[in-house]
């Protein structure tokens, strides 16, 4: 083991026959052997009515890993093993040739629980006070959380989005609906694509994470009512999360009196230092980023591309990005294909003083940069314009309204309309793509407008 | 002398390179998608279907992109002319100079929209069209029958024309351009 800087801190504590004798001590700092990204620790706990010790090293790994071993004065070390948080909920821990009188464990991922012989046990626990300054990474740690490996709201696998202040990780398809709430309600942030502040990131770890988000927003939940689940249509979703965050009906029955009173005090405590840390950040590295005020969703379709151009040997590997102001967002890769079908949905928050949605495609190459495969503007004004003359689309039935017209300096194949289907504004945009060969891309937008 | 020209050439391209926003707004059949048409194209057609919404197009005229919100002018469609109308350059009002039954309900629709608080100020282009037909009203008779003279808080500009002839289409250019330019 090669000792390098403190990165994570296992406060050990001790219980013995059901009472607790208190701290027993502080782990010293080692970094994981085998893999460089995983951070280790040392600990070492003395019995004080026996003279026997146990000498415990765990490292932790941001891959879902703890890796441990455990070592004696007398028999000396165990080899490393791995135990894998994700799967794993109890298990006997050594497994046959070791005399180290460890048996079972429980673990989450910031902590782990050791069942020692004698009753008694240790807990070893993630002590995130150290972990400031280290923010990315304290936020992907929970993200490993094994309740936050699936959405709050419809327990959708891997959730990529995180409503900062309410304290949860969502999927992408919940993450439209609680934008949809306003800001106010829920602040919604990429764990991968958006920059986030420490207090956000403090402000998620305060929570602690979806299951103790949800115990409290979750508390609850009447007969009759139940989550959606991951294929769950836009409505049913739309329905549950105002129900759990806006009405805040399935909370406690005393909190929800509160909430009545003072407008939520679980959030507001939490929602202020938010709002601190946008104040903060304005003045500092992100200038106005912070103060962007959006006014609704574009949510993209990327439905497919027909007779891209060749950029490899007979093919490409075209991947579709899209820009709005300084928004990124980009498709999947599909190999080899110049009629690729993505039918994939992206999102982009649109401010107040939108421009046009650059769209370009790439074809995705390992060793060299990306070629470029055309490009093309979308003018989402039409759209966001006549959604706003309409007001609530659900008033409508289906029907027109408006038109964004093919001509010579826009990059459309045909006239698009703008519609309303079953409630929500749509527009269908068919893209001849622009200083490339030849390329056509087809598309639908949506508007999800934000409710004031 | 020609160097100096080209010099000026380039200021002025640099400084006309702009883009307009025009609200296109009448009612039904006046002839409004035919004045984009005319204007973007050249081409008329006497077969014209009733505009759902709107129709967005941008038309570039010498150094000057116009962006035109052709606005449908059927009853359900014109409470929400104002949401069309706030951020424009300039609005402009079509009427069938011919249809002299509709002239009122032209005028009171127009008077209502330009009472909205959210449109103060914004100038009137009022095109009296179908000048090819015969009995259409003169422009002095528009005006009064329009009472155009009572707005008096912003710009109020009157030309009669025919998409169908392509009369005073230039006009009309030029009055756009000239107002893209003002501006800035």
């Amino acid at each position: 083991m090669s000792g390098s800087g403190p990165k994570s801190v296992f406060r050990v504590e001790y219980w013995c026959r059901g009472s607790r004798l208190g701290l027993v001590g502080m782990s010293g700092f080692r970094s994981g052997v085998e893999v460089k990204s995983q951070v280790g620790c040392w600990v070492w706990i003395s019995d004080r009515s026996s003279k026997s010790c146990l000498g415990l090293s765990v490292g932790v790994g941001i891959r879902s890993q703890f890796k441990y071993r455990f070592s004696n004065r007398e028999s000396g070390s165990c080899p490393w093993s791995t135990l894998e948080v994700v799967k794993l909920k109890e298990r006997s821990l050594v497994e046959s040739n070791e005399p180290a009188p460890v048996c079972t464990y429980k673990t989450n991922f910031n902590s782990m629980l050791l069942f020692l012989p004698n009753n008694c046990y240790v807990l070893l626990q993630i002590d995130n006070s150290v972990f400031i300054g280290q923010s990315k990474r304290r936020l992907k740690d929970l993200l490993l959380q094994k309740d936050n490996r699936v959405c709050a709201d419809c327990a959708s696998p891997d959730p990529k989005w995180a409503s900062t202040n309410i304290g949860v990780f969502i999927c992408l398809k919940c993450c439209g609906v609680h934008r949809s709430l306003g800001t106010h309600i829920s602040k919604v942030l990429s764990v991968t694509l958006d920059e986030w502040s420490d207090d956000e990131i403090d402000a998620m770890v305060e929570v602690g994470g979806n299951a103790s988000a949800n115990s409290i927003y979750e508390a609850y939940i009447p007969e009759g009512i139940s989550k959606p689940g991951a294929d769950a249509s836009h409505e049913q979703r739309s329905k549950f999360i105002r129900s759990k965050y806006e009405r805040q009906e399935f909370l406690k029955p005393s909190l929800r009196i509160l909430s009545n009173q003072k407008k939520g005090s679980l959030k507001t405590s939490l929602s202020n230092k938010i709002t601190d840390s946008f104040r903060s950040s304005s003045s500092t590295s992100q200038k106005s980023e912070g103060m962007v005020e959006f006014i609704g969703m574009l949510k993209v379709k990327v439905i497919k591309g027909t007779n891209l151009a060749i950029r490899d040997m007979l093919s490409s590997d075209p991947y579709v990005v899209l820009n709005l102001g300084k928004q990124k967002v980009q498709t999947s890769v599909v190999k080899s294909n110049l009629n690729p079908i993505w039918n994939e949905e992206v999102m982009l928050s649109v401010p107040q003083d939108y421009g046009a949605v650059r769209l370009q495609v790439y074809d995705h190459d390992t060793f060299s940069a990306d070629d470029i495969m055309g490009e093309a503007e979308i003018d989402i004004q039409p759209m966001i314009t006549s959604a706003m003359a309409f007001g609530d689309a659900g008033m409508f039935g289906n029907m027109q309204i408006g038109k964004w017209l093919k001509s010579n300096d826009n990059a459309l194949l045909d006239d698009s309309t703008v519609n309303i289907v079953d409630g929500k504004v749509k527009q269908e945009v068919n893209l001849k793509l622009q200083n490339v060969e030849s390329g056509d891309l087809e598309l639908e937008l949506e508007w999800i407008p934000l409710d004031q | 002398m020609g160097l100096w020209d080209a010099l000026l050439n380039w200021l002025r391209s640099l400084f006309f390179q702009q883009e307009m926003e025009l609200s296109l707004i009448g009612l039904q059949n006046a002839g409004k998608t035919s004045l984009v048409n005319v204007i973007a194209t050249g081409g008329y057609s006497e077969d014209m279907i009733p505009t759902v919404g709107f129709n967005m197009r941008k038309v570039t005229k010498g150094n000057v992109t116009i962006k035109l919100w052709d606005l449908g002018g059927q009853p359900r469609f014109r409470s929400m002319w104002e949401r069309y109308c706030r951020a424009v350059s300039a609005i402009v009002y079509v009427v069938d100079a011919a249809d002299h039954d509709n002239v009122s309900i032209s005028r009171s629709e127009i008077h209502d929209l330009l009472s909205k608080p959210s449109l103060s100020g914004i100038p009137l282009l009022v095109l009296g069209n179908k000048i090819d037909k015969p009995g259409a009203l003169s422009k002095q008779a528009l005006t009064d029958q329009m009472d155009l003279k009572s707005i008096t808080d912003r710009e109020v500009c009157c030309y009669m024309i025919s998409c169908k002839n392509s009369t005073n289409i230039d006009s009309v250019i030029d009055w756009l351009v000239k107002h893209s330019k003002s501006k800035s």
